[in-house]
């Protein structure tokens, strides 16, 4: 009696087993054997139940009793919207990736044995999406980038920018309030209007991403919405959070967004205010824009109490390039007092009269940072409060990534900038494109020099002679002492560009979740493009989705929803760099989807790596920012 | 036009003069330069110092030419052969509209190698008695005017004609 039950105890624990071994994936074990006296079965594991739109699984299956060893080949339903497997086919015991579809919904997952296509081991998974939720505060955002009206007064080509930047406030998960400055070729100036909360929201989208509607009031009228802002005065945004503190109280929330509607397309960052305080000592600064020709601009604003200081105030300027003022000094400067969402005017006269007179809407991010719109002209960009104890450059790298114009068009510029102590001498690797004439993939500095600007002021570098031997820039550096810096060339008659500069660390991985944004133009029309996305590295790869919009139409944007977007790239060497052959992104090419574009990688930190595209088959330009969630 | 030149006269002029002055002093120039370049610079695609002037009959109008660059292309047939030019992209409407086949032109412009090969990146394109501005003098495409008003950066080129 005592055998029998014990028999009886052992099957039942080989039954309850079996379920168990069953419960990440059940196995299906009809039809006969596969040439052998004992059934081949498959067996799931690493199948997890539940999944965010477009995030990865490692699954594993094995395979018993099979003698030939053909392992499994994977599928799932419903066909065509539930994702996709790498490889497709695995040996016993091997893993594959599986990569969940980009909206929600049931997946079953189904792994069949080669040598027996009867025996299957399924997992069903649910795809869900995490809800974004934003805590109570003020949100200052900034966009650049091109609108419909800017293709317009182009001609019907390429496009003028427009910049805007605001404050939304947000409350018990709705948007309470809000401001913004709007300027592009069409407005006539800065449009300075109130957000109506009637018609203002965000949600979470299909795809897990952030997605905000901002309805404008004309001026403070809220009657009717600006029927020069968005479609018909309404602003959709989309973004990625890059903090993963947003749903709590203070913070910090940092997203990087682009607009997302056929008006217009852009990209820029949404970030939680942490202070409404009013700018004071030296910022460092940066704006780029395409009126109706690129214009850069750098600098050091010394600000005073409600001035700006002519003292410790300096900038450099580039139009065209058909005009460069260098080291320009002011005259006069004032600072407005900001008002309860943190919005202030800034107005900078330079000393000498020809150079153009510059006024910022801006809105205070925080003590270390805020956002600037030019009132006259469609010129954006941020400004870096100067932590003046560490200004020093000697023995440095900073990765820099720059946009704007040379005779060809639109211009790409990427790089790690060494600043060595001996002699002065600037080496590293630089990559840029302008799609027709020079496109060169890390090419070695072979010469130039940097010195303190003779403008005198903390913070202010003068690259001379960059040259790669091809090419040659001469660079102002502004540096903020905390890890940011403002460029912009100086090369009369050759280019118009600038952009940013990030302070490089030693010793940095490229491996974690990211969310991924670009801007570029395509290589038809030079018509702008803007994507942004979370991604997720594996071994030297990653991938994920992004929304992409892009001025196609030529009188509308078009944006798209949750594109797949992958990429490869070889280990960085010891300055942080990934160039030549393995390294691409696929995905973000708008004339062919699938086209692994060759792009270099220059890792600034664990945190960011900036992204240029180098490949030589003229679809596009592509500049991409990969920021670390954390 | 004229105003551009002066400017850029003045720019040169200011240049020379302050850049004298720090060499002399190494004093802070404090004023709008112009930087010293050297002789070749890749991203110059444009070189002035060879333009050519290039008579012919107008046989293909492209509204775009893979390899670039962006904008409208002629294929234009002379005693010189055929050549593509570039026009690019901000002619205005009654120009692209009187583009056609047979259509005698003078193209003043300069030679490139573009990833499309060799190109003329036309600065004047004269045709019926009209001249049609497309480049200024260092190359660069000239962009329709900014209507914001009061803009300080947008009234820096011209525009297209």
């Amino acid at each position: 009696m005592n055998y029998v039950k014990t028999i009886s105890t052992t099957l039942a624990v080989c039954m309850m087993a079996a379920l168990v071994a069953c419960s990440s994936g059940s196995s299906s074990s009809t039809g006969g054997g596969g040439g052998g006296t004992t059934p081949i079965s498959v067996a799931l594991t690493g199948a997890q139940s539940s999944l965010s739109p477009n995030a990865t699984d490692a699954i594993t299956a094995t395979v018993s009793n099979d003698s030939a060893a053909k392992g499994v080949t994977w599928s799932c339903t419903p066909a065509s919207s539930c994702g996709s497997f790498n490889p497709t086919a695995t040996a016993s015991g091997t893993a594959t990736t599986y990569t969940a579809p980009g909206a929600a919904g049931s997946v079953t997952v189904t792994a069949t044995s080669v040598s027996d296509t009867t025996k299957t081991a399924t997992a069903t998974i649910s795809i869900t999406v995490p809800q974004i939720a934003l805590a109570d505060g003020n949100y200052v955002f900034f966009l650049n980038g091109t609108d419909v009206p800017g293709i317009t007064n182009a001609g019907g080509f390429g496009g003028l920018t427009y910049d805007v930047a605001g404050v939304i406030t947000v409350a018990g998960g709705i948007v309470t309030a809000g401001e913004q400055d709007f300027v592009d070729s069409n407005s006539g100036g800065d449009l300075h209007d109130a957000i109506n909360p009637t018609g203002s929201s965000y949600t979470t989208s299909a795809d897990g991403h952030l997605q905000i509607t901002l309805t404008t009031c004309t001026g403070q009228t809220c009657a009717t919405p600006d029927p020069s802002v968005g479609v018909a005065g309404v602003e959709t945004i989309v973004g990625t959070p890059i903090s993963s503190t947003c749903a709590t109280s203070g913070g910090p929330c940092v997203t990087r967004i682009a607009e997302f509607d056929t008006f217009a397309t852009s990209s820029g960052t949404l970030e939680l205010q942490s202070s409404t305080a009013s700018p004071s000592g030296p910022y460092t600064f940066g704006v780029n824009g395409l009126p109706s020709q690129q214009v850069s601009a750098a600098g050091i604003m010394n600000f005073s109490a409600a001035t700006v200081s002519t003292t410790g105030t300096v900038f450099d300027l580039v139009t065209g390039p058909t005009a460069i003022y260098s080291n320009q000094t002011i005259s006069a400067g004032t600072l407005g007092t900001p008002d309860s969402l943190g919005r202030t005017q800034i107005s900078l006269t330079p000393t000498s009269g020809s150079t153009p007179l510059i006024s910022f809407a801006a809105y205070v991010v925080d003590t270390s940072h805020m956002v600037l719109v030019e009132a006259a002209s469609p010129l954006g960009g941020i400004a870096y409060a100067q932590n003046t104890s560490a200004l020093a450059v000697a023995e440095s790298t900073y990765v820099i990534s720059m946009i704007g114009q040379d005779g060809a068009g639109a211009l790409t510029v990427a790089g790690a900038l060494n600043l060595a102590s001996s002699g002065s001498v600037v080496s590293g690797t630089i990559s840029y494109n302008d799609l027709f004439f020079n496109i060169v993939s890390g090419a070695a500095v072979s010469g130039g020099t940097w010195v303190a600007s003779t403008s005198g002021v903390a913070g202010d570098y003068t690259l001379t002679g960059v040259t790669d031997g091809n090419v040659t820039f001469n660079i102002e550096l502004y540096v903020d002492g905390n890890g940011h810096a403002s460029v912009v060339t100086q090369d009369l008659g050759v280019d118009a560009t600038g952009g940013v500069g990030y302070l490089q660390s030693g010793g940095a991985s490229f491996s974690g979740n990211y969310v991924l944004s670009a801007t570029g133009y395509d290589g038809t029309n030079e018509f702008e493009l803007d994507a942004v996305g979370p991604v997720a590295t594996g071994t030297n790869t990653f991938s994920g989705s992004v929304d992409l919009n892009w001025l196609s139409a030529g009188t509308a944007a078009v944006p798209q929803t949750s594109l797949s977007v992958s990429g490869a790239f070889t280990t960085p060497n010891a300055g942080g760099i990934a160039i030549g052959t393995g390294n691409t992104i696929t995905g973000l090419d708008v004339t062919t989807a699938t086209n692994a574009d060759a792009f270099d990688y220059y890792v600034v930190d664990s945190t960011k790596v900036i992204a240029i595209e180098t490949d030589t088959n003229g679809n596009q330009l592509t500049l991409g920012a990969f920021d670390l969630v954390q | 036009m004229r105003s551009t030149r002066k400017r850029q006269f003045s720019l040169a002029l200011t240049g020379l003069l302050s850049g004298a002055l720090c060499l002399l002093f190494a004093l802070p120039s404090g004023a709008q330069t112009a930087e010293s370049r050297p002789s070749h610079n890749g991203l110059r695609v444009y070189d002035a110092a060879h333009e050519v002037t290039i008579n012919g009959n107008v046989e293909k109008v492209l509204a775009s030419r893979a390899g670039g660059p962006a904008g409208m292309h002629l294929l234009v047939s002379g005693a010189h052969g055929t050549v593509y030019a570039h026009v690019g992209p901000y002619l205005s409407k009654s120009t692209k509209a009187a583009l056609h086949m047979g259509l005698p032109v003078q193209l003043v412009g300069a030679m490139a190698t573009a990833r499309s090969g060799q190109v003329l990146l036309v600065r004047q394109l004269v045709y019926g008695g009209q001249t049609v501005n497309i480049r200024n003098s260092s190359g660069f495409l000239l962009r329709p005017q900014s209507s914001a008003k009061n803009d300080p950066f947008a009234a820096r080129n011209g525009g297209a004609q």
